[in-house]
Formats: C-alpha cells, sequence, structure tokens
C-alpha cells in the first residue's frame, strides 16, 4: 500500500517514486531471477531499459490513483486496489516478451510466480503486524512497514531461489498452450491480489482469530500457486518428451528399414558378383578390368556384420561402412542371439546412439590411427554385456545421445556407465539377458 | 613381467605385432616376454602358462578358431585377440570368450587400444591369495575362487566356488579393507560379492554363479549397479 504523501509537492514526488521504484522491486526482482535463463532478444538492454521505464511510469500513475481513491469510501478503494494491481501484473507479460524470446504462456508462468512471491512476502508481513499488534505493540508506522515488506519479500524471494527459481530453471520453460496456466492467471487475481484486498480492508473491524486465519490461507494458496505452476512446467515437460522421443522412435524406424533394404541390396549384388566371377574364371581370357571391378565392389562386404540378430546385424553393418568411408577401424564381437528379445527399434537406437558417441570421438582425432573402436557384446550369466571403447579425444563429455541411450536402459531394466582411463573412454552397458 | 604367445603363420605379421608390443612396452613401461608359434599345434606347453595370446583365425590346419575353442576346454580365463584378415569370422569371437581383434594389416592405434583393455584383464585375473582364520585351522585360497563373504550371526561367512561355506571372527569393515576393492564390491551393509561371479541383475536382486541371490541395499543401489556394469562390461 502506499504511503501517505506529504504536503510538499518535491517532497510528495519523492515518495511517490521511492514508493514506486520498491514495489517495483520487489515484483520485478523475483521476475527477473525466473527469466535470467531465456534467450534475450536483440538489443536486449536497451529494450529492458525501455521496458523497465515504462513499468516504473505506470507503477508511479497507479501509486498516483491509490493515494487520490485513499480517501474515497471502501467500496471503491477495494476495487480501485484489486484493478490496478491486477492490471500492473498482466503489463509485466508483454514487458517480458518484449526483452526475452519466450512464449505468451511462459511470461504469463513468470509473471504468476513472481505476483506469487511478493504477496507471499508482504502477507507475511501483514501477519506479523497483526500478531504484533493484538500483543499490544505498536503499530508500525508506513515508511516503516515498507521497509519490513520489502525484508520479508527479499526473504521470501531467497528462500524460493534454491527450491522454485533453480528448479525452474532446470525443467525450462513453458512452449506449448497451456491451459492450466489460464486457471493459474485466475486463480493468482482473484486469490492471492483480491483476496489481499479484501483482507487488508478488514484490519480493523475483524477479529483477531479470523484476521489470522485469513493471512494463513492467504500463505497457504500463495505456496500451493508455487507448487502448482512447477507441477505443471513439468508436467509440460514431460508431455513434450513424449511427443519427441516418439517422433524420433518413427525416425528410427524409417531409417532401420531403409538401412535394412541397403543391406539386402548389398547382398543381392555380392550374389551377382558370384556368378559374374564364375563366368569370368569360365572364360578363355580374364579381363582385368572386370576383376578390378569386382574387387571394388566386394571391398564393401568386409563391412557386413552377422551377428544372428537382424536389427543388430543392420546397425553394426551401417556404421561399419560409415567407418570405412571415414578411415575409422571398428571392431564387433557381437552375441546377438543375448538381445534377441529387444524391439528391433529400440535394439537399433541404442547401438546407434552408443556409437555415435565414440564415433564423433574417432573423428576428432588428429592422428589417424588412434581413429579405432572396438565393441564387443557378449551375454554374461542371464545378462547381455555391451563394451565400447575408443581413444578419447575429449570432445563429446556430455553428449544428449548418451542421455537417450542411459534413458531408454534404464527403462528396459539397465544401466550405462562411461568411464576415462588414460587415453580411452568407454562405454558399458549392462541388460538383462532375457525380457 | 606378462608371458605372451603370438599364434600366426605369417612371420611378417607376428614380426608387427612384436614391434608394436615392443612400441607400447616402451610407452607404458610394462616389460614382456613373446613367444611366437606358426600353428596352434606348434604352441610349446611347456612356454606356458601365458597371461594374453593373440591368434590368426585363417591358418593352415587346424584354424585359430578351432584353436581358440581347443584351449577354452581347460583355460577359461587367459584373454584372448584375434588378429585376422577375416572380420566376418571374428564377429563370432564371443563364442571363445575372445576379448577382441585386430583386423589385418594394423595402425599402432588399433593395436594400443585392444592392448589396454587386454591389459586391464591381465591385470584383474593376476589374481593373489586370501588367507583367513578360522576357528580351527587356517584356509588359503585365491581371490578368484571367494564368491561372496556376508555376515550371519556376528560370523564372516566365506562362501567359495566350489560350494564350501566357512565362517570366521571379524568385521565386514575388516574383510572388504583385505580384499581390497575390484573385483570385490560392498552391496549391502552385511555382504560383499565378487563381481567376477555375478551372473544376473534384477533390480537390487543379484544372482552369483552359486546360485546364490543376494540384494544391494537402497542406499547403494546405483553404485553397485554401475560398478558391476563396468567389470561385466569389461570396462575394468
Amino acid at each position: 500500500m502506499p504511503p501517505l504523501l506529504p504536503s510538499d509537492p518535491v517532497e510528495a514526488f519523492c515518495g511517490l517514486a521511492l514508493a514506486s521504484l520498491v514495489e517495483f522491486l520487489q515484483f520485478a526482482i523475483p521476475i527477473g531471477l525466473l527469466v535470467r535463463r531465456q534467450r534475450p532478444r536483440e538489443g536486449y538492454v536497451t529494450r529492458a531499459a525501455v521496458a523497465v521505464a515504462c513499468l516504473l511510469l505506470v507503477e508511479m500513475g497507479m501509486h498516483l490513483v491509490l493515494y487520490a481513491v485513499s480517501f474515497a469510501p471502501q467500496p471503491l478503494r477495494y476495487l480501485v486496489n484489486f484493478l490496478s494491481y491486477s492490471l500492473m501484473m498482466v503489463l509485466y507479460a508483454p514487458a517480458i516478451l518484449f526483452c526475452v524470446d519466450t512464449s505468451i504462456w511462459n511470461a504469463a508462468l513468470v509473471v504468476t510466480a513472481g505476483y506469487t512471491m511478493q504477496n507471499l512476502g508482504s502477507g507475511i508481513t501483514e501477519l506479523l503486524r497483526i500478531v504484533s499488534v493484538q500483543g499490544f505493540l505498536v503499530k508500525l508506522p508506513d515508511p516503516v512497514g515498507f521497509v519490513m515488506t520489502s525484508v520479508f519479500v527479499a526473504v521470501v524471494v531467497s528462500c524460493c531461489y534454491p527450491t522454485f527459481i533453480v528448479k525452474v530453471d532446470r525443467v525450462g520453460r513453458l512452449g506449448e498452450e497451456s491451459r492450466g496456466m489460464l486457471g493459474m492467471i485466475a486463480l493468482v487475481i482473484l486469490v492471492v491480489i483480491g483476496y489481499d484486498v479484501v483482507i487488508r480492508g478488514l484490519d480493523a473491524s475483524a477479529s483477531f482469530g479470523f484476521l489470522v486465519t485469513l493471512r494463513l490461507v492467504h500463505t497457504a494458496v500463495s505456496v500451493f500457486i508455487l507448487y502448482a505452476e512447477y507441477e505443471m512446467l513439468v508436467n509440460a515437460r514431460l508431455k513434450a518428451e513424449v511427443a519427441m522421443a516418439s517422433q524420433l522412435s518413427a525416425e528410427r524406424e524409417r531409417q532401420y528399414e531403409l538401412s535394412r533394404e541397403t543391406i539386402a541390396a548389398v547382398n543381392r549384388r555380392v550374389h551377382d558378383i558370384r556368378h559374374q566371377v564364375l563366368r569370368e574364371l569360365d572364360a578363355a581370357e580374364v579381363d582385368r578390368t572386370t576383376l578390378a571391378e569386382v574387387a571394388r565392389d566386394i571391398d564393401v562386404y568386409g563391412a557386413m556384420v552377422r551377428t544372428g540378430h537382424d536389427a543388430l546385424d543392420t546397425i553394426l553393418t551401417e556404421k561399419s561402412l560409415l567407418c570405412q568411408r571415414e578411415g575409422i577401424t571398428l571392431s564387433c564381437i557381437a552375441d546377438g542371439s543375448a538381445l534377441m528379445w529387444m524391439d528391433a527399434v529400440d535394439l537399433y537406437a541404442l547401438f546407434g546412439d552408443v556409437l555415435d558417441v565414440v564415433l564423433d570421438e574417432a573423428r576428432a582425432q588428429t592422428d589417424a590411427s588412434l581413429k579405432t573402436v572396438s565393441l564387443t557384446l557378449r551375454r554374461v550369466g542371464a545378462m547381455a554385456a555391451l563394451h565400447v571403447e575408443c581413444f578419447s579425444a575429449g570432445t563429446t563429455e556430455g553428449d544428449a545421445r548418451l542421455d537417450q541411450a542411459r534413458a531408454l536402459v534404464e527403462r528396459l531394466g539397465g544401466s550405462l556407465v562411461q568411464a576415462k582411463r588414460g587415453l580411452t573412454r568407454s562405454l558399458d552397458v549392462l541388460l538383462p539377458a532375457s525380457s | 613381467m606378462y608371458h605372451i604367445l603370438i599364434v600366426e603363420d605369417e612371420e611378417a605379421a607376428a614380426d608387427a605385432l612384436r614391434a608394436a608390443l615392443a612400441r607400447y612396452g616402451e610407452e607404458r613401461g610394462e616389460r614382456f616376454d613373446v613367444t611366437w608359434a606358426a600353428s596352434p599345434l606348434a604352441v610349446d606347453e611347456q612356454a606356458g602358462p601365458f597371461g594374453l595370446i593373440f591368434m590368426d583365425i585363417d591358418m593352415p590346419g587346424m584354424n585359430g578358431m578351432e584353436a581358440a575353442e581347443e584351449l577354452r576346454e581347460h583355460d577359461r580365463t587367459t584373454p584372448l585377440i584375434f588378429v585376422t584378415n577375416l572380420a566376418a569370422y571374428a564377429v563370432h569371437g564371443y563364442a571363445v570368450d575372445a576379448l577382441d581383434f585386430i583386423v589385418k594389416p594394423f595402425s599402432y592405434g588399433d593395436f594400443a587400444l585392444r592392448m589396454e583393455r587386454a591389459m586391464r584383464a591381465m591385470q584383474r585375473d593376476a589374481g593373489r591369495t586370501i588367507t583367513v582364520h578360522p576357528r580351527e585351522g587356517v584356509r588359503i585360497f585365491r581371490d578368484r575362487d571367494l564368491v561372496f563373504v556376508d555376515v550371519r550371526d556376528h560370523t564372516m561367512m566365506y562362501h567359495l566356488a566350489n560350494g564350501e561355506t566357512f565362517g570366521a571372527r571379524g568385521s565386514l569393515r575388516s574383510v572388504e579393507a583385505e580384499l581390497g576393492g575390484e573385483p570385490f564390491l560392498k552391496i549391502s551393509s552385511g555382504c560383499i560379492v565378487n563381481m567376477a561371479h555375478v551372473r544376473g541383475v534384477h533390480d537390487a536382486e543379484v544372482t552369483l554363479s552359486t546360485g546364490d541371490v543376494v540384494w544391494i541395499s537402497r542406499a547403494n543401489k546405483r553404485r553397485c549397479l554401475e560398478a558391476i556394469t563396468a567389470f561385466l562390461g569389461g570396462g575394468v
């Protein structure tokens, strides 16, 4: 609430500006912390300066209006207070969209969360004030109350930083349309802002117990809103991940089929070559050009891998051909029967991801003789153990493909670990040998 | 000093392996005693035991894969690396527990990567003896023969691969310190397993080569699963 203005116009303006600035900071700091990891728009500093200036001007205008109605009847005062703070909250959203590249839904989440944190702080200040008045302590004068509110908002933001803001950073942002967010905006406007305005108005008339209960409810609702917003963000992220995974799976299925057809074509070609060689041997004179062509053609056959598992043969042959083209040596000892239970697309994806990680390392080697990769898949009791090793170039430490592979392995009841020992990097996967 | 056997009918290929071993030994400060045999039938039995065997696959008389099968009938542990022109055959090296293979002609990098792993396997298989003092007498056995140790009524129970079990006084902490890490892994406050004897892991349930089932404690689950994965994968 704005402090009473002094009669001197200069002093009054300074008081108004200070009150506006402090209240602006109470809202802007939590909101700023929540958007600090978002991608800034071009000319971010100028945009931010313009946004801050506009919001400060609106805040000052709002305080002026609030001062003007402070002598008006109570219902009008309530209404103006409620509308002013609600409008102010809504205005923060375009300001965020003006400064950073984010969705309107994410801007709404950030603004409502920031407002809730501020209100939580100011609500706690009010609660303590009510308790202190009941205890016959002197009611704090407005400027001191204003400072106290700032202190408690700072305490709430400090507590929310590790428990909410950092967690929100980790989850990411709300990209897709979220109907739940509309409900959350309504809840913040009605409960956090509206309810707070109503309780403040009850101060003089209501009983101590009733006021304390109302304040505790306000605090609980504010905490619930922050929790619900975080859960909403997590759910949105999970939905996006599921959608991406199914898209990826469809793409891999297509790639797997393509590779299988290619390998079948190579097999047919090798069969033809065999007949061609036999014809050449029957001829009176051997055509050297034809034989050289045959030798070149069958070179590709060295890359064919047969493990007894169709999907494994496909991915290993595909990667083996790739290695041949890029001058990387790939040795595979693989017991395909150990993973016969695995879904073909899962197996194709797992070996594809794991090999991509080590092949990136091999590609990054400047010494051609270090472009070498070893893969072994064997059965150990009731388990299948996969080991992939290469010389480390230190390029793909936090590879996203490794996270995908780990998620897949863990879903199948196995585990994946990576290790660096001296000059080499290895990935080990342990999976059940039966489903 | 590691004793290494090269079974290779082409002298030039055997020389290339010797040269690679010499360079590797120089770089890593290791010493190798190398024995060469032109065919599996020419291996001098008296020259063994060997820490590592390099085996060509395509050899006249007995081929490398047949020789490896014969070797595995009486020796399940000596690391074996195929050296071959025929990558397609080597893919099935798992059938004879081959550690890896090298395609001829090989670069030093191809050799060194596989040798790194072979060195880890040799160091793991080097083995040592464990001495335990039960109530009566002394028991001395190889570490590879110990499957797991658990605690029953304040007694440390040692379970060996031959099914024998005996108890001794002490604490699991002191047993853990004595066993000295890999291949041994403490999976709970009451059990240490030899990871070389793990044959199945399902959730927190670990099945051992003797058929015994032990459980990983909740707090140790991730750490233990990662250690077992790295060990059985061959990454150790």
